[in-house]
């Protein structure tokens, strides 16, 4: 990607709830970017500020209780801070956000197309008839077999997979330039995962969509993506190339969350599990936030860690990266065969 | 064998019709095995889990035919108070998805982890005390003793998944149906509860159902796996010998569907459309409308084929 500007370029990005004495920081120090057309995962445990990331990407964050700091550069404005209007000039028309559960996102009281027709009309003032047109289309093209039926149908009368495929058609409408998908997947059984991910890869390649995909599934991020992020605790640890994390990941935490996944070809082995728990967000270290549960915990891990580069596609945040060589989910054999 | 389901079928009479949940399961599970009964949501497995303890869709679930046997003796037929005083809780025991809905918000741990020992007479008073004291400790919770008197929101997730499965075990019972046990969980939490499963299986002897839709959990944990598809086993074996040969065509679907770590920007093998309604499902086999491989014959109910070695498969292509 050297040369390219980057389409989304964060940095310093933090979000803080609950205002006052009690406030507590969620995310901590985000820094990353997101080329054109490019499909970046994003992956963690529950509660890493993922999700969070995201929705405070689109200024979905209920902003009475919330406080972001930094900077979200897309196609030269910031997004912090953009006011309401011109937001919701982007949110929908540039960027996309598909969620977990469609259900909480889609307006049960409205037919699909009622939806997909109010995005299209908002952004480009269509008529009635040329809105229905193309909600019909758009959700052909999401692979939904009778879409004028589904056109006309309300939510609930849809099932699980199809309501995904209705919610990603609404996202994606407007051929987006940047789509954020949070967990798009994981409520959906793996043969209908299956078709979503297609489905997602297809557009992304056809429309050159680029692609900020959120999942704790590490097997979906190896499917889809280029690049990932490894969140821990509200900070990103670790930011390479997909098929160089999966081998040589550089972070301990990075290292301990592949090395964890159970693999279908290995039956009765033991997996390596990380000890302790992720420390609160009151009760934040000062120092390297993964450091009480790090088996190479040493002098100088207490002290506050920054992201290193390593190279042009890698970055880590830990001091000790150089001193040892981490087990990735794959050895290198298994990943040249 | 310590489990013996032998052509089992479970209905729910439901006002549009009559719901096909569980059709004709038979599946066997030896003291001290884990066997795994995998399958996408609304293939029956977890209803099939129900049915060993009879816990049925009230009003609406009924067994229609077959035969549950625990140690040989039918469980179909037992009359219900024995089945809760005897079998429910006592000789089969059952962990749920979500540790949440099995405990109760408002008791404290030590009731709860007692509750099965009180209710089955097995301990009282101090003897009770320490009998839950020693249950959380096979668990893992640390200082069992200091926590008794705490409620489940005071635990982590991982910890509140350790405590349902200590109410699980306290009561030694032969047979554990543990139900999607490790979905809500993060993977480092998870790695921990399939561990736990494995030392409960190995320090008892107790033979366990696992029910889960990931392939990777089963791979882990079990010898032999069940596939399920639309109320019906349309494989079984030996884990080695249906991850190495799938030989139902939903099997190879489900295995190719899985994403992998190493198989990248292949394309997944998606298959299209969905199951069948389970309220007059088609006659015949009922994966054939998604089957790449479909012919005349499948319009009949399929034929299971033995494989050999234990390994078996419901399918008209391998019978021919």
């Amino acid at each position: 990607m050297a040369g390219a500007e980057p389409l989304l370029s964060v940095s310093g990005l933090g979000v803080f709830f609950g205002g006052g004495p009690d406030e507590v920081q969620a995310t901590k120090d985000i820094d990353f970017a997101v080329y054109p057309g490019e499909r970046v995962g994003i992956v963690g445990e529950s509660g890493c500020g993922k999700t969070v990331t995201g929705l405070a990407l689109l200024g979905l964050l209920p902003p009475a209780t919330t406080r972001i700091v930094g900077s979200a550069m897309f196609e030269g404005q910031n997004l912090i801070g953009l006011s309401r209007d011109r937001l919701r000039r982007v949110r929908g028309r540039k960027i996309s956000m598909i969620f977990q559960e469609p259900m909480s996102a889609l307006d049960p009281v409205f037919t699909i197309g009622q939806q997909i027709g109010e995005t299209i009309r908002t952004h480009f003032g269509a008529s009635k008839a040329q809105a229905r047109e193309r909600a019909i289309d758009a959700l052909a093209s999401v692979g939904i077999p009778s879409p004028a039926r589904v056109h006309d149908s309300y939510p609930h009368q849809l099932s699980g997979g199809m309501r995904q495929r209705a919610m990603i058609a609404i996202a994606l409408v407007c051929e987006p330039r940047l789509l954020i998908a949070d967990e798009p997947t994981t409520a959906l059984d793996v043969t209908i995962q299956a078709q979503i991910i297609d489905l997602l890869l297809d557009l992304s390649t056809r429309n050159g969509t680029a692609l900020l995909f959120i999942t704790h599934d590490l097997g979906v991020i190896a499917e889809t993506c280029t690049r990932m992020l490894t969140m821990y605790a509200g900070q990103v640890v670790e930011d390479a190339m997909v098929d160089d994390a999966l081998v040589r990941p550089l972070h301990p935490y990075t290292s301990g969350l592949l090395r964890s996944l159970p693999r279908l070809s290995e039956r009765g082995t033991v997996l390596p599990s990380i000890a302790g728990r992720v420390p609160t967000l009151r009760d934040m270290p000062t120092g390297c936030r993964f450091a009480e549960r790090c088996a190479h915990r040493q002098v100088g891990c207490d002290q506050a860690q920054s992201i290193a580069r390593i190279d042009a596609t890698h970055r880590v945040r830990c001091h000790r990266h150089a001193d040892f060589v981490l087990p990735g989910a794959l050895t290198e054999r298994e990943a040249a065969a | 064998m310590l489990l013996q389901v032998e052509n089992l079928r479970m209905h729910l009479h439901l006002r549009r019709g009559v719901l096909q949940a569980v059709d004709g399961i038979n599946l066997h599970v030896a003291e001290g095995e884990t066997l795994g009964l995998v399958g996408e949501s609304g293939s029956g497995k977890t209803l099939t889990g129900l049915s060993l303890l009879r816990l049925l869709p009230k009003g609406s679930g009924r067994i229609e035919s077959g035969s549950i046997r625990l140690d040989g003796q039918e469980l179909t037929t037992l009359p219900e108070a024995e089945l809760a005083r005897d079998i429910r809780g006592r000789r089969i025991a059952m962990i749920m998805q979500d540790p949440m809905t099995s405990l109760n918000p408002v008791f404290s741990i030590g009731d709860q982890v007692g509750g099965p020992l009180r209710n089955h007479d097995i301990a009282r008073g101090t003897a009770l005390r320490s009998a839950v004291v020693d249950v959380l400790k096979r668990v893992r919770i640390p200082s069992p003793e200091d926590r008794l008197g705490d409620y489940p929101h005071q635990f982590s997730g991982g910890q509140r998944q350790r405590i349902v499965a200590a109410m699980a075990i306290g009561c030694t019972p032969r047979l554990l149906v543990a139900d999607e046990p490790t979905t809500a969980l993060d993977v480092t939490i998870q790695v921990q509860i399939i561990a736990l499963l494995r030392q409960i299986q190995h320090d008892q002897g107790v033979g366990i159902i696992l029910i889960t839709h990931d392939l990777g959990v089963a791979a882990s944990l079990c010898r032999r796996i069940a596939v399920m598809y639309a109320g019906q086993i349309v494989e079984t074996g030996p884990v080695r010998a249906i991850y190495r040969s799938p030989s139902h065509p939903y099997t190879q679907a489900l295995l190719a569907a899985i994403p992998r770590l190493h198989s990248k920007r292949t394309r997944l093998a998606a298959i299209p459309g969905q199951p069948p309604s389970l309220i007059d499902p088609p006659s015949g086999c009922r994966f054939a409308a998604r089957c790449p491989m479909r012919m005349d014959q499948c319009a009949a109910p399929p034929p299971t084929v033995d494989l050999g070695d234990g390994h078996s498969a419901a399918c008209w292509k391998l019978a021919n």
